[in-house]
């Protein structure tokens, strides 16, 4: 029965193969999961089976924590009063919302481009007999459907475990199903929601900006989208309270949440709606459908336009771009790039920095993550009255250059691992002498860049008008100081030119790396702030205080500087472990 | 027959090709030379469909193919000048994509795919992915799919750019035997000795511009120059290539 069944549908499948309009949409299917590279090799691709489970499994994580909260035993030993699980999941329902918007967000934005067809599209698949409207429906299909499947995906676990978790133990099994029927739709429709939303926007973009422009402008656009993701993960522990206490008029604030539209609908559904969250409902199922609409029609207007004139544009959009001729301007040639090989080296980071967009892309989402939290910090600041008026600034106050340059230099440190164009590297390997190389310095001093001219021009003028220049130079000196450090620390046995190597493997001590870079922020961050408050007004105090750190630092650079053979240029990662992995998904 | 009449494409005003006309009987192979940038790659695109003239139409058998593009690609190959393939599928798994696309019958498709494969020995590589492929390799599974329709109308755009001189001569006997099987083929190329050995006919563009089209014997009569070489040289270059050589040597050492 069973291989009969499978024959049967394997058989469907190659029908529908053999069909060219299916074949189509299978195309743009896979290659979605594909990377646009021409040699591949430089790019992190995991197979579509990982890729599903990796984005599975936040959302059983996240629904494992919630166990000991609606556990009545754990509640029981606790000791607590009456519970009422269908209003105590609301946090958590907006929760499972906003992740599901994230996930589904974050991936629209890094396969933004190859949601559309591109050139390679253009020229294998112009040239057959295939009208154009085929391929455009065969390319919506295949995004729109696999859109839904990731959905279904990113929530598959928390839509079944959620709704068990809180029909513990008053639900009927009916009741269960309902309750997770409404959990489901709701997170189902707010992924939808935000990738119709981006796939909207992509669609306006392209039918407004001519093509050069399109790019530009869609990377500061991804940024910010990713900007927004991360404010509503980060306010998604505050909003809940705000809703549950709406009365009246609703404000504009709350209209912009989409995640609380969708809440409201799934507390409509379960029949708990105060008349505001309904009324927010109303309002999230209108913007949906009309989302939907708007994605649709400009998305079909704009491939008319861009598809069909794939020939005529030229692939230059790097022609006409303003020379960024302050890189190599005569001054830093002389005082910062003193070897030939920094001369050649920095100018090459910073171009390719700047001209690739992945890089880009997610040194973006570093930068961006320092927004979020240094705008809470300035919120927090000036939300305490003594925050202005006060001879020093606060903790929080002083934390915010701090904050953005700790995630610029780990952006920078991290983005420096992803290599570009890996066949390209051969000029490196032919020129450079591996024994002899300032990888390390030339990185740092590409580091630097992005971090001290915004302390100076920017930091030290804001905190010297609201504290005067003595306050304000002095935690300058720090911030330059301490940046300085932390890159020679991230740096110190780094050995690739940026971007010329192969990724490293997965160790499995990344995660504990990740935990390093959390205390990482906490000591650069708030202890040092912490520390600045009171040695601020002493800075006799202070300048021992950084002497000692500086020369602590130095010393240790000493101590731990690798050795010549350490040193040795690498343009390739070894697996570090004796046993060779098995790359099954890459064949 | 295989027509264009006046055709003209400007890029932001400024013609790349400039009222070119030119027919191609069933059995012809017209050659068509020029430096780099004199505008044979446009010409093409306009040819197979994919790019609008700004001027002129493409006629086949005395009706514009605007009429009906579907029904015309159909009965069209076409090797375009860079190989954009996609590298993660494999040759095999490309071709028959391609196919499939094409609406051909599925066995006649697999059997075509594999003894082309054969023929052109990649079949021991068929199933390693395109990015693994050399340059050569890529511009034979292009002909693969140019050819494998059986189509009427051939449309190659450098095609010999990465072939070896084993597969280069190869597919200069092809084309011969094919024009002579009434096909209607279009040769473009930047390198005369081919195209002179191969074509019934020659055009030379310049600048986009159309300032020669004769049989191949024509030619040499109205240059009165005894090879094609020097006719072509004297159609095309404005400089003399001795100063040039001269001059990029001194410009080494400075
Ligand atoms: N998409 C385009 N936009 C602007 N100019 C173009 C474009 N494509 C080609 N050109 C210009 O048209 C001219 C002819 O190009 P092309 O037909 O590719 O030359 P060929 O194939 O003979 O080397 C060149 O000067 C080129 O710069
Ligand atoms: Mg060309």
């Amino acid at each position: 029965m069973l291989t009969w069944l499978r024959e049967r549908i394997f058989q469907w499948h190659e029908g529908l193969r053999q069909r060219p309009f299916w074949r189509l949409v299978e195309h743009f299917g896979t290659r979605i999961f594909q990377t646009g590279s021409e040699s591949g090799d430089d790019e992190l691709d995991l197979g579509i089976g990982t890729m599903f489970a990796l984005l599975a499994s936040p959302g059983a994580f996240a629904s494992m924590f919630l166990f000991d909260k609606y556990s009545s035993l754990i509640r029981f030993i606790r000791g607590n009063a009456p519970f009422d699980p269908y209003d105590a999941s609301l946090p958590d329902s907006y929760f499972f919302i906003v992740f599901s918007m994230v996930i589904t967000g974050a991936v629209t934005l890094l396969k933004w481009d190859v949601i559309f067809p591109d050139r390679r599209d253009y020229m294998n698949l112009a040239p057959l007999p295939l009208r154009t409207r085929s391929i455009f429906l065969a390319n919506l299909l295949a995004v729109v459907s696999l859109a839904v499947l990731f959905a279904i995906d990113v929530n598959a676990v928390s839509s079944v475990m959620f709704p068990v978790l809180v029909n513990l133990e008053h639900g009927t099994f009916m009741l269960f199903l309902y309750f997770a029927g409404v959990h489901m739709l709701s997170v189902l429709l707010a992924g939808l929601f935000i990738f119709f939303a981006m796939f909207a926007l992509i669609g306006a973009l392209m039918l407004a900006l001519p093509r050069r422009l399109f790019r530009r402008v869609s990377l500061y656009l991804r940024v910010a989208g990713i900007m927004y993701l991360l404010t509503l993960l980060v306010t998604s522990f505050a909003v809940p309270t705000v809703l549950r206490h709406l009365h009246g008029t609703i404000p504009l604030r709350i209209y912009l949440l989409p995640p609380a539209w969708f809440l409201a609908f799934s507390r409509v559904l379960v029949g708990r709606a105060t008349p505001e969250l309904s009324a927010l409902a109303r309002f999230g199922f209108t913007a949906l459908l009309m989302v939907i609409v708007t994605a649709l029609v400009l998305y079909g207007a704009s491939y008319r336009r861009h598809f069909t004139h794939i020939p005529e544009s030229t692939d230059t959009a790097l022609k006409k771009r303003f020379s960024r001729r302050w890189i190599l301007n005569p001054l830093s040639h002389r005082w910062l790039l003193r070897t030939p090989f920094q001369k050649a080296c920095y100018p090459f980071i910073l171009r390719t920095l700047m001209r690739s967009e992945r890089h880009l892309l997610f040194l973006g989402a570093f930068a961006g993550l320092g927004l979020v939290i240094a705008s809470q910090d300035l919120l927090f600041g000036f939300s305490h009255q003594a925050g202005l008026s006060s001879s020093v600034p606060s903790t929080s106050l002083l934390a915010i250059p701090l904050v953005l340059s700790y995630f610029l230099i780990c952006g920078l440190r991290f983005v420096f691992e992803m290599p570009t164009e890996l066949r390209a590297n051969w000029v490196h390997k032919m020129i450079v002498d591996p024994e002899k190389h300032e990888s390390a310095a030339v990185s740092c001093k590409v580091i630097l860049t992005f971090i001290w001219p915004w302390l100076v021009l920017i930091a030290l003028p804001v905190y010297a008008y609201y504290w005067g220049w003595m306050i304000a130079l002095e935690h300058t000196v720090v911030v330059l100081l301490w940046s300085w450090c932390l890159t020679g620390l991230l740096l110190l046995r780094f050995r690739k030119i940026p971007f010329t190597c192969s990724y490293p493997p997965w160790h499995e001590y990344s995660v504990v790396l990740v935990v390093f870079y959390v205390l990482g922020l906490y000591f650069f961050t708030t202890v040092t702030a912490g520390i600045e408050v009171r040695l601020l007004p002493h800075p006799v105090r202070l300048a021992i205080f950084v002497a000692g750190v500086f020369i602590g630092w130095r010393m240790l650079m000493k101590h731990k500087a690798p050795t010549p053979f350490e040193q040795r240029l690498i343009f390739e990662e070894q697996p570090v472990s004796p046993v060779e992995t098995l790359n099954l998904f890459r064949s | 027959m295989l027509e264009a009449r006046g055709l003209t494409k400007c890029y932001a005003g400024i013609p790349a090709v400039d009222n070119v006309s030119f027919s191609i009987r069933p059995g012809e192979i017209l050659g068509y030379l020029g430096p780099n940038g004199s505008g044979k790659s446009t010409t093409v695109k306009m040819i197979t469909g994919l790019l609008e003239p700004t001027r002129g139409e493409v006629l086949l058998h005395g009706q514009s193919i605007k009429n009906d593009l579907m029904a015309y690609k159909k009965r069209l190959g076409y090797v375009p000048e860079e190989a954009l393939l996609y590298p993660y599928l494999s040759g095999w798994e490309y071709l028959e994509f391609v196919g499939t696309l094409r609406g051909m019958e599925r066995p006649c498709l697999k059997v075509r795919i594999d003894s082309m494969l054969h023929l052109l020995s990649l079949y021991p590589h068929r199933h390693a992915p395109i990015s693994a492929y050399s340059k050569g390799m890529r511009q034979r599974i292009l002909l693969i799919a140019a050819l494998m329709d059986d189509p009427e109308i051939l449309v190659f755009d450098e095609p010999l750019s990465g072939l070896d001189v084993t597969s280069a001569l190869l597919f200069r006997k092809l084309v011969k035997q094919l024009g002579q099987r009434g096909k209607i083929i279009f040769y473009c190329s930047h390198v005369l000795e081919v195209v002179e050995k191969v074509c019934t006919h020659l055009l030379i563009l310049r600048q986009g511009k159309l300032i020669a089209y004769e049989s191949v014997n024509g030619l040499q009569k109205i240059t009165g120059l005894p090879s094609l070489e020097d006719s072509f040289s004297h159609f095309v270059e404005e400089k003399d290539a001795e100063v040039l050589v001269g001059d990029i040597v001194e410009a080494m050492r400075a």
